[in-house]
């Protein structure tokens, strides 16, 4: 009898990383073993310095790990050259930031075109950014430079950049954390809605519960070590637990 | 860029002026129309530089070898009594049969021994005239004629006239007229034998060869000034745009890393700061090329005598040198750039 294997979209064997600036700290990440699946959305949470950012980080190819390995689609990332490293996050990747990370002296459509100027060739015809300024709701501001953007519509325009390139994954660093709740909101409905037309698999970095709960699984992290991981539809949002986490990683 | 573009205009103003300067010479000197230059031993080709030393007398004799026309001695003297001015004097109907005559356009040959030729161009520069006095060795001129520019000097006096202030008897240059222009090289070999080889250690130029005989190195250590120029040149260029992209690398420590985090390789990145290297470059040449021209017509105007000739060779000498140094000085920013951290860089405030 022949059974499905799931190949996990992204795979990290015991990965760690010390930092070399800081001699004598424990690793910000310690030998984590984590498996997230073609079109899943899992959230990693944790206190600050548990190692989201950098196990973000090094997923995303931004740094090397001290030991072990990240593989996407099986294929180690940890062993490539820079240069394939390099294309790989631009043509297979989207990367959203906390504090947005746009080129403030560029236009938002400017912006968004910046991955497309890095030499690369994309894996797929791309999607017309004035379509990708649409389906974030920013075609009318297309021409307005970011930094007059509420951060809000900075983040969206982050997140239109991401994708510009049709990505597979997306990697987002508390991508509501620099948002008031209405927008935080608005910024994630759009990420759940574009993971749908698009298929994304998606790692997010959150502190905030009411956002990890929307995700498909929850990778809690301590100290550089995933502590527990739990699937959100097995979740009762009213539960003891989940009460819990929203005290225990206030915003 | 301005200030690449104001280090490379150095090197081509002085260039472009020397080489004018020397062009003007050349045509001058070949447009005396003369086959045969004389000189003493060692002399410049640069005539006004040379001295008195040659007995005139030694014209005559010339004049009598078989195969020249004409023969005459002209004695020469730099004036510096307003600016740098050489000036001939001349035996003027020897002068006329080797030349073939000055065009007058205003007045005639000399009428005594104060009294001097000058060219249309002299007349424009110093704002002299016909009738006008001319201070020469501590002596008053007065101009008889005003003559077409193009033999030689820009102001000529009788040629006894000058030797009894400077040498008696004696001449720096003869110039010689063949019969045929052919037989300059049987005519400069048979002045070598002359007089059982009284002028064999003497000079003796063939006008045609004028051009390649006066050169940067006629003018002591000119080559060498000019080099200095450009390598002075060069490493402003380097320190300039060394100090541009370092200032911005740091500066620019965020913008680096959030190009890293979207997918931008070293080697773009590198490539990146060493291509504004070169274009910061390109355009400051660029920009040096239209502020030499703007500085030719402002000093043209005002010393309308002087020339420029800015050789194509040269420009591209310049150019190269120019972009050396643009990758030298952006090599280390673009090391920094492209080995910059994106952690470092995304968490930078």
């Amino acid at each position: 009898m022949e059974t499905d294997v799931v190949k996990p979209k992204i795979e990290t064997r015991a990965l760690t990383k010390i930092y070399e600036d800081a001699p004598g700290s424990p690793p910000a990440v310690n030998s984590v073993n984590l498996s997230v699946p073609a079109g899943q959305f899992a959230a990693i949470m944790g206190p600050s310095g548990s190692g989201k950012t950098t196990l973000l980080y090094l997923i995303a190819g931004l740094t090397n790990p001290t030991a072990g390995e990240v593989l996407i689609d099986g294929v180690s990332i940890s062993s490539m050259p820079d240069i394939a490293r390099a294309k790989m996050r631009n043509t297979r990747m989207g990367f959203v930031f906390q504090r947005f990370n746009l080129l403030g002296f560029l236009s938002a459509r400017d912006n968004i075109e910046v991955p497309r100027l890095l030499g690369w060739k994309p894996r797929r015809a791309p999607r017309s950014i004035d379509d990708l300024l649409a389906a974030v709701g920013l075609e009318k501001k297309r021409l307005r430079k970011v930094n007059e953007l509420s951060s809000g519509e900075q983040q969206r325009v982050a997140i239109a950049r991401a994708l510009v390139n049709d990505p597979d994954i997306l990697l987002a660093d508390e991508p509501t954390g620099n948002l008031d709740s209405r927008n935080a909101d608005a910024v994630l409905d759009l990420i759940l809605r574009l993971r749908a037309d698009l298929g994304l698999t998606i790692v997010m970095v959150t502190h905030n519960p009411e956002v990890a709960l929307r995700a498909d699984r929850i990778i809690q992290m301590r100290d550089g070590c995933v502590e527990r991981e739990l699937k959100t539809d097995e979740i009762d949002p009213s539960s003891e637990w989940a009460q819990r986490l929203a005290g225990h990683f206030p915003r | 860029m301005l200030m690449i573009s104001v280090a490379l205009l150095l090197g081509l103003v002085i260039k472009g002026l020397s080489t004018g300067v020397m062009e003007e010479k050349i045509q001058r000197t070949e447009g005396i129309g003369a086959d045969l230059m004389i000189q003493p031993p060692h002399s410049s080709y640069i005539l006004g530089l040379g001295e008195n030393v040659m007995p005139d007398s030694l014209a005559q004799k010339i004049a009598e070898v078989d195969g020249v026309e004409a023969a005459t001695a002209v004695a020469t003297n730099v004036s510096f009594t307003n600016r740098f001015e050489a000036l001939f004097g001349i035996d003027l109907p020897s002068f006329n049969r080797v030349t073939g005559g000055f065009e007058y356009l205003q007045g005639g040959p000399f009428t005594g021994p104060y009294t001097a030729l000058v060219d249309d161009v002299y007349v424009k520069t110093h704002h002299v005239h016909l009738g006008g006095t001319l201070n020469l060795l501590n002596h008053n001129f007065t101009i008889c004629g005003v003559v077409e520019h193009g033999k030689g000097a820009r102001v000529f006096i009788p040629l006894k006239t000058l030797q009894d202030l400077l040498a008696p008897g004696k001449c720096a240059v003869i110039f010689v007229k063949c019969v045929s222009p052919d037989l300059d090289a049987t005519v400069a070999q048979r002045l070598k034998e002359f007089a059982g080889g009284a002028l064999k250690d003497y000079q003796i130029t063939e006008m045609r060869d004028l051009a390649t005989l006066i050169t940067p190195s006629s003018f002591l250590g000119l080559r060498q000034f000019l080099l200095v120029i450009v390598i002075f040149a060069g490493v402003i260029n380097f320190l300039v745009i060394f100090l541009a992209l370092y200032v911005q690398v740091l500066g620019q420590t965020r913008e680096l890393g959030i190009l890293r985090a979207l997918g931008a390789s070293r080697r773009y990145l590198l490539r990146l700061f060493l291509g504004e290297a070169c274009l910061l470059c390109l355009l400051g040449g660029a920009l040096s090329l239209l502020l030499y021209f703007l500085t030719r017509s402002i000093i043209l105007s005002i010393y309308p005598a002087l020339h420029f000739l800015l050789p194509l060779g040269y420009v591209l000498w310049v150019a190269v040198i120019a972009l050396a140094s643009a990758v030298l000085g952006g090599a280390y920013p673009a090391y920094r750039a492209s080995s910059s951290e994106p952690i470092a860089a995304l968490t930078y405030e």
